[in-house]
C-alpha cells in the first residue's frame, strides 16, 4: 500500500486521526437476587443465595445456579466474618491513573463459593487474616455494595 | 471420521506498538492480501466463509461487523464476526469447514488498540458494574489479587515472576514481531512501578497494533489443490465463571479443560510431545498459572524460561505487546511459521508439533487452544 501523505508525522498535532467519543450511560439493574443481597446490606446482613439442588452458596449472588442450572429462591445469613483470600495494595485508581494506595482483598466466607472484592484494613493484615465487615452506620446505608464501609482484620 | 482441516496460508502486518499510516480496514486489508498470496487463493472465489474476530468497544464502534466484509474480499458473501479471542475464531471455522458451510475460511484477529484512549475505560466496562465497579477496582487490582493469592498458594515467589518477565523480553530481541524486547536486570523488574501489588508495571504486557489473517481449507479441498498445510490436530475453548470467583488460582479451569481436550483430539499425552510451545502470558504470573494447569510443575516452568527452550520463543505478549483479540491469532501465526521453518530471528529446530493457548484477559475466564503439526 502506497503512503497516504508524502510528509511524515512530525508532530502529533498534525497526527491523521479523527477523536470521537461515546458518551453513553447506563442504569444497570441489580436484578432479583442483587437487589436481595443489597437490601440485606442496607439492614446489616449479608444475605446469599443458597441452592436448593446442591446447596452451594454463591457470592456475588445470583438467581440460578452455577452448577446445577436451577433457579435459587431461598437465602441464608453469613456471619459477617470472613477470610482474606488474595490481597493487593492497588497504587492506581479506577482509572488507572496513579493514586495514593488503597487496600483491596478478595473476601471468602465458609461455605460459599466466590466472595467479595473489597477494601481492607488493619495492622498486620495478610493472606488468611480473619475479618469482619464494617458497615457504615444505617442512616448513610444506600443498598450499594459500598454499604460495608470496609472489612476490618479481627 | 471427522474431516482433518489445515492451515494453507497466513498473513500479517503491523506487529508495532502504533500504527499511524494505515485505519485498522487497511491494516486487515494488508494482512488478508499477504494470507490469500500465501495460501494461494482468490478471495472472491474461493473462500466461502469469512469470519472476523473482534469486540464492539475495542473498535469505537457499535456493531462492527459492518466494517468487515471489503477489505478482507468477502462482500456479498457469508461473513460473521466472533467477539472472541483468534483461537476460538479458528474453532468456529472448523465447524464450518467440517459442517460444509465452506471449505475454505478465513479467519482475521486485529488490534487497532492505540486508536483507544481510554483504554482502561474499556477494560473497566468489562467488570460487573454492581459488585465490581461500585469499590473502582479496576482489571489490574484483580489481577493484582489474583496473582498475590496464586502466589501464596504455590509459594511463587517475586523473583521467579521477574524471571519470567526477563525470558520474554530477552526473546523478544530476536523476533522482528516483537515491539518490547529489552535485556532487563531482574531488578528492574522488581521494581518497576507497582500497579496494584504484586502487580508491577512489567508484569503485565503493554499493547500493541496488528492484523493477522489465516486461511483454514478442509483437508480434501487441501489436497485436490495441492496446498501442503499445516494440520490442526485440536483446537477448543472454555469459558468458566468470570474472574477466579469461582475457584482455585493453582489452576486456571478454561485452561486446564480446553488443554486436556485438545489432547485427546490429538492423541498425544503431555506439552513435551511439542517442539513450541507458544503460551498465554497476559500476566507474569499467568504464565506460570497456565503451564501448570496444563501439567507441568513449578520447577518444570523456571526450567523452560532458559534460552534455546521450546517456550514461547516469540516472546511471548510480554514481548510483543498484547494485541486483544488477535492474541491468540498471534501465537498460532508464530507456530505456524515455526513448523514451516520461517519464524525468522527466533526460528527452533526441527519443528515438527506446536502448541499455542489464549486467555481472554481480565476478567473474563474464557482460554483455548490448540495443536498444529507438519510431515507425520
Ligand atoms: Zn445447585
Amino acid at each position: 500500500m502506497s503512503m497516504p501523505m508524502k510528509e511524515r508525522i512530525t508532530s502529533v498535532d498534525r497526527q491523521r486521526t479523527w477523536e470521537g467519543e461515546i458518551p453513553f450511560h447506563y442504569e444497570y439493574t441489580a436484578g432479583v437476587s442483587g437487589e436481595r443481597f443489597l437490601r440485606g446490606l442496607q439492614r446489616g446482613k449479608i444475605l446469599v443465595p443458597k441452592c436448593g439442588n446442591c446447596g452451594r452458596s454463591y457470592l456475588p449472588p445470583r438467581a440460578y445456579c452455577t452448577n446445577c442450572f436451577l433457579e435459587i429462591t431461598s437465602y441464608v445469613e453469613l456471619k459477617p466474618t470472613g477470610r482474606v483470600s488474595a490481597l493487593a495494595e492497588s497504587h492506581v485508581d479506577f482509572q488507572g491513573r496513579r493514586s495514593k494506595p488503597r487496600t483491596f482483598a478478595f473476601v471468602t466466607f465458609a461455605g460459599v463459593t466466590g466472595g467479595l472484592v473489597h477494601f481492607a484494613e488493619g495492622k498486620g493484615l495478610r493472606i488468611g487474616s480473619s475479618v469482619r465487615a464494617k458497615f457504615k452506620p444505617a442512616a448513610k446505608r444506600k443498598g450499594t455494595l459500598l454499604d460495608i464501609e470496609t472489612f476490618v482484620k479481627t | 471420521m471427522v474431516e482433518r482441516v489445515e492451515i494453507i496460508g497466513v498473513g500479517f502486518e503491523g506487529f508495532r506498538p502504533s500504527i499511524t499510516d494505515l485505519s485498522t480496514r487497511e491494516l486487515m486489508y494488508e494482512a488478508a492480501s499477504k494470507a490469500y498470496h500465501d495460501a494461494g487463493v482468490d478471495p472472491r472465489k474461493d473462500i466461502g466463509s469469512f469470519i472476523s474476530c473482534t469486540e464492539d468497544l475495542w473498535e469505537g464502534w457499535s456493531i462492527a461487523d459492518e466494517m468487515v466484509p471489503d477489505q478482507l474480499g468477502g462482500a456479498g458473501r457469508p461473513v460473521c464476526t466472533v467477539p472472541a479471542d483468534g483461537i476460538v475464531g479458528l474453532g468456529h471455522a472448523i465447524m464450518h469447514i467440517r459442517s460444509g458451510v465452506a471449505d475454505v475460511v478465513a479467519v482475521e484477529a486485529h488490534s487497532k488498540v492505540a486508536d483507544v484512549l481510554d483504554k482502561t475505560a474499556v477494560e473497566n466496562l468489562a467488570l460487573d458494574p454492581v459488585f465490581h465497579r461500585a469499590t473502582g477496582a479496576n482489571s489490574d487490582v484483580l489481577a493484582g489479587l489474583e496473582m498475590s493469592s496464586f502466589m501464596e498458594e504455590t509459594g511463587t515467589k517475586r523473583g521467579e515472576l521477574s524471571q519470567v518477565v526477563r525470558s520474554a523480553k530477552r526473546k523478544a530481541m530476536r523476533n522482528g514481531r516483537a515491539s518490547y524486547g529489552a535485556t532487563l536486570e531482574l531488578e528492574e523488574i522488581d521494581s518497576s512501578e507497582p500497579l496494584a501489588l504484586p502487580l508491577r508495571r512489567l508484569d503485565r504486557p503493554e499493547f500493541a497494533e496488528a492484523a493477522v489473517v489465516i486461511v483454514l481449507a478442509s483437508g480434501s479441498w487441501a489436497k485436490r489443490h495441492r496446498k501442503d498445510g499445516v494440520f490442526i490436530d485440536g483446537l477448543s475453548w472454555r469459558s468458566a465463571t468470570p474472574w477466579f470467583e469461582a475457584g482455585g488460582v493453582k489452576t486456571a479451569r478454561y485452561m486446564q479443560d480446553s488443554y486436556r481436550s485438545v489432547m485427546k483430539q490429538s492423541g498425544l499425552r503431555d506439552l513435551s510431545q511439542f517442539d513450541v510451545l507458544e503460551v498465554d502470558d497476559s500476566y507474569s504470573f499467568k504464565l506460570v498459572q497456565h503451564l501448570m494447569s496444563m501439567g507441568v510443575s513449578k520447577v518444570g516452568v523456571m526450567g523452560m524460561l532458559k534460552e534455546g527452550t521450546a517456550l514461547n520463543p516469540s516472546g511471548g505478549s510480554l514481548g510483543t505487546g498484547h494485541l486483544i483479540e488477535a492474541t491468540g491469532s498471534h501465537k498460532v501465526l508464530e507456530c505456524v511459521l515455526q513448523v514451516r521453518g520461517t519464524a525468522g530471528g527466533n526460528q527452533a529446530k526441527g519443528v515438527g508439533r506446536a502448541f499455542a493457548s489464549s486467555w481472554r484477559g481480565n476478567p473474563t475466564g474464557a482460554g483455548a487452544a490448540i495443536a498444529l503439526s507438519v510431515g507425520n
